[in-house]
């Protein structure tokens, strides 16, 4: 069920009606019930596999909690290979079995098994990990019921594309749960329209760009055709995923949850680095908090940093998905991260320096773009002859495209100096409503397709 | 806010990592969000105070508020989409603005009574109002109400605010492009319906015209086009933005002059004399010089492909051309149905069944005429492509249908 269908606003009509109707005891089962339900509108099977993760889960967090010694780590070891493995079986088995047997018999082509991903697997997954790690850290305390754990891995806001909330920041929510204040819920309100906004405007639009293109680049060479279908996917992937993150947090706000900020104005950052932390936060800091940091992070010298950046990051371009390309993605950002450190130390980059910074920057990231969306290795490699040895070509953001891009620096420049959203989404009831109409005047003349295009992220 | 044992924990244990990693940035994260969560705002008297935890009255506030947003939001679109302003600049060549410009002419020129004809494009290229007149001897004023792409669908909720009062048209003229029903497109799953009569949908009509089409996808956008009409609108929208000023001058001209502008239109010169057909191998031999346009909607009438025979044109029909009947039973408004000529050649005939008009050729007030009322224009020359007749049927078949029309009300 997409955000952005209208079975999906009915859903949502429905569930947060009956949640206030309910009373509170009732509301965890009906918000376990409607999030099982949101899965299954996709593919019902597959809610089997969330629920045998939730309860491998639930059960050893329990026994690590009771045990000691050897049994605590069995506990641990059990729910790791559960989540790591079934990932495995369904993002990865055909991208080993292929790249395997390529070994074994070069040229001969290899038939993919017929696995289906699981919508969210890399999500809930990384979510149920981090609650057992934590458990096991001594940092989470263990949840004593089955429903409040299921709620926490299958609450439907974040179900199948983030963000990838923590079990400290949902249960401190749970606990203390009270309805969201007035302003709470126009947050949301406005967090939601501002979704919508970014995925149905920006996002769809710029798609038509990048799809164009990526579909056959060799049909369009040229150097400023691969930077212009490369900037326009760059520009689709973060208002699309950014775009649902906000209706996430948008949603989970209505029920008086406050979700993790995912997304800060990335595309502004003057380092690689200062990247990282605004793009995908969430993925960011579990990768932080349970790789890099369990790798050494930074304590044993710099050689031993560097390869845990690249360890890192070759992972998170693992996670993305099941292909050369995106581990490439992943080690291109590893090595850009290892060399920013040379160069630049850990220092901020502050004042007028920035904007030469934040234009290499982008740049550096759009490149990396190219591996991220690219139909295999020999395409990504085309792309990128391209962007440096092609001649002059034509731009494709052209037009509405163009403006759309300057309306969005505008903005985001306004928000990142002068956080002339964040006054916006604090300001007076009146201002929020002359904005709520506002986005919704422009959701119905402004976007970009009547047809649903899933987000990005759900493939992942 | 009581201390949360356990979260301080987990914040003590994460600064320590992050120090031990000297991850400053990670530090500081750490110590700005949990000054957000514990963040105190002093009030008048200079105390600091956490803020307040909602109560479900402010909730019900909010959605008030939601309510208010939505309401102001509708409100604004209405203004704009429902109140007619924004209707009178449609692009006239669009689907609603050939509608429009109908309803437009009929509401702002001298009433007096008339035959309306009725169709696609196949009426606004092949019926010549003028001509039809001048054949009748002036003892009929015709109206060409021809919209290109138009279907049964859409000539109903045209006609209703054509004629609301149900007098102003003698005889409403039904061109359909076979009597058959057998199947083709399936007309009712036609979305672009709703672009045509997107100005003549009044919020009651919604769920109905939603339900006349049978996939949940496509009513549920419907349905919001009907309600929301900028949807619909929207490209109709951007191409005003691109060129207003040319949209502004090219609406009110075409408001002004457009209907002089159809009347006075003679048909297309082009042709397709030459034109010869292999019925049995399927094969199309295309006169000299023929353009690509002539050839495609020659090969899509000539030669279509076979469809699965499912009664859902019988159904379609049955549904919006009986509602066109009932509209005007019991009034002196008689409807009639025509065949036009088919295309540029046509097989050996043969009997396909037509239920639909089998079925209301005896209801009062109701005419059909033969069948092979045109067949004889069915000649490559009388045709500018496959569709279409030309400049030299045009004028033959104007004349014919004011003669049998003549003929119907027993003038001869």
């Amino acid at each position: 069920m997409l955000f952005t269908t209208f079975q999906f606003a009915i859903f949502l009509a429905v569930v947060l009606a009956l949640h206030y109707a309910l009373p509170r005891p009732a509301r965890r089962y009906l918000l376990l019930a409607a999030s099982l339900y949101f899965y299954m509108a996709w593919n019902p099977k597959f809610v089997l596999l969330i629920l045998f993760l939730i309860t491998i889960d639930f059960f050893a967090a329990k026994w690590i909690v009771s045990r000691q010694g050897a049994a605590r780590r069995m506990a641990l070891l059990v729910s790791l290979v559960a989540n790591v493995g079934l990932l495995g079986w369904f993002k990865y088995a055909n991208f080993f079995r292929e790249t395997w047997l390529n070994l074994l018999h070069p040229g001969v082509p290899v038939a993919p098994m017929d696995i289906i991903l699981p919508l969210g697997i890399s999500f809930h997954t990384f979510q149920s990990i981090s609650y057992v790690i934590d458990v096991y850290r001594g940092e989470q305390e263990v949840i004593q019921s089955y429903v409040d754990y299921s709620l926490f891995v299958a609450f439907f806001p974040q179900l199948v594309a983030g963000p990838i909330v923590r079990a400290k920041e949902f249960f401190h929510d749970y606990f203390n749960w009270a309805p969201p204040t007035a302003e709470e819920w126009q947050r949301g309100i406005y967090f939601i329209l501002t979704g919508f906004v970014k995925k149905l405007i920006f996002a769809d639009r710029f798609s038509m760009v990048a799809d164009a293109y990526f579909t056959r680049p060799e049909a369009m060479p040229g150097l400023l055709q691969a930077w212009s279908g490369t900037i326009a996917f760059g520009l689709q992937i973060f208002f699309d995923f950014s775009g649902y993150t906000d209706i996430a947090i948008g949603v989970a706000l209505l029920f008086g949850y406050h979700f993790p900020e995912n997304f800060r104005r990335p595309y502004l950052a003057a380092t690689v680095t200062e990247f990282w932390r605004r793009w995908h936060m969430t993925l960011s800091s579990w990768l932080r908090d349970y790789i890099y940091i369990s790798l050494g992070g930074n304590r044993r010298g710099s050689i031993r940093t560097w390869a845990n950046l690249m360890a890192t990051m070759l992972l998170g371009g693992l996670w993305h998905g099941a292909s050369w390309n995106f581990i490439i993605w992943g080690g291109y950002h590893g090595a850009a991260l290892a060399v920013e450190r040379v160069i630049f130390g850990r220092g901020e980059r502050r004042g007028v320096a920035r904007i030469p910074l934040g234009v290499i920057t982008f740049l550096v990231v759009n490149l990396g773009w190219v591996f991220f969306r690219a139909k295999g290795l020999p395409a990504a490699l085309f792309v990128i002859r391209q962007m440096f040895t092609g001649d002059a070509g034509k731009n494709l953001l052209t037009g509405s495209n163009l403006a759309l891009a300057g309306v969005a620096l505008a903005i985001a420049l306004g928000e990142e100096y002068g956080q002339a959203l964040t006054r916006l989404a604090n300001g007076p009831t009146w201002a929020r409503t002359v904005a709520a109409v506002v986005a919704l005047l422009a959701l119905e003349l402004f976007t970009a397709s009547d047809l649903a295009i899933p987000f990005v992220y759900f493939q992942f | 806010m009581a201390a949360d044992p356990l979260r301080e924990q987990g914040d003590l244990q994460r600064a320590v990592q992050a120090m031990q990693a000297a991850e400053l940035d990670q530090l500081q994260d750490l110590i700005v969000a949990r000054r957000r969560e514990l963040a105190v705002e002093p009030d008048a008297a200079g105390k600091a105070h956490r803020p307040r935890r909602a109560t479900i009255h402010t909730l019900r506030g909010a959605v008030v508020w939601s309510i208010v947003a939505l309401a102001t939001f509708y409100g604004v679109d209405c203004l704009a989409f429902h109140s007619g302003w924004y209707m009178s600049y449609l692009e006239p060549n669009s689907s609603a603005g050939q509608l429009e410009s109908q309803i437009f002419w009929l509401r702002h020129e001298p009433e007096i009574q008339e035959t309306a004809v009725f169709g696609d494009s196949r009426i606004g290229e092949g019926f010549s109002a003028r001509a039809a007149k001048v054949a009748s001897g002036d003892r009929i004023n015709f109206r060409n109400m021809g919209v290109a792409g138009s279907t049964a669908r859409v000539w109903y909720y045209l006609l209703r605010d054509a004629d609301p009062q149900r007098t102003r048209f003698s005889t409403v003229v039904f061109a359909l492009d076979r009597y058959s029903d057998h199947d083709g497109e399936d007309q009712s799953l036609r979305i672009g319906d709703m672009n045509y009569v997107v100005g003549r949908l009044r919020l009651t009509d919604c769920l109905e015209f939603a339900r006349s089409y049978s996939v949940p996808e496509v009513q549920s956008r419907v349905l919001s086009g009907c309600i929301l009409r900028g949807l619909p609108l929207r490209d109709d929208l951007h191409a005003l933005l691109e060129h207003p000023k040319a949209r502004f001058t090219a609406a009110k001209d075409w408001r002004n002059h457009g209907h002089g502008y159809l009347d006075g239109y003679g048909g297309k010169p082009e042709d397709l004399a030459g034109l010869t057909v292999d019925f049995q191998a399927r094969t199309i031999n295309f006169p000299a010089g023929a353009k690509d346009w002539q050839k495609d909607t020659a090969r899509g009438t000539l030669l279509p492909d076979p469809a699965p025979q499912t009664g859902k044109l019988r159904e379609y029909r049955k549904l919006w051309l009986g509602k066109i009947i009932d509209f005007y039973a019991g009034t002196k408004t008689r409807v009639v149905f025509l065949e036009v000529p088919r295309g540029p050649l046509h097989p050996q005939e043969v009997t396909e069944p037509a239920y639909f008009i089998d079925s209301v050729r005896t209801r009062p007030g109701v005419s059909v005429l033969p069948a092979d009322t045109f067949h004889d224009l069915e000649r490559p020359e009388l045709f500018s492509d496959g569709l279409h007749l030309n400049h030299s049927g045009r004028p033959i078949f104007s004349e014919r249908l004011a003669q049998k029309l003549l003929e119907l009300e027993g003038v001869h």
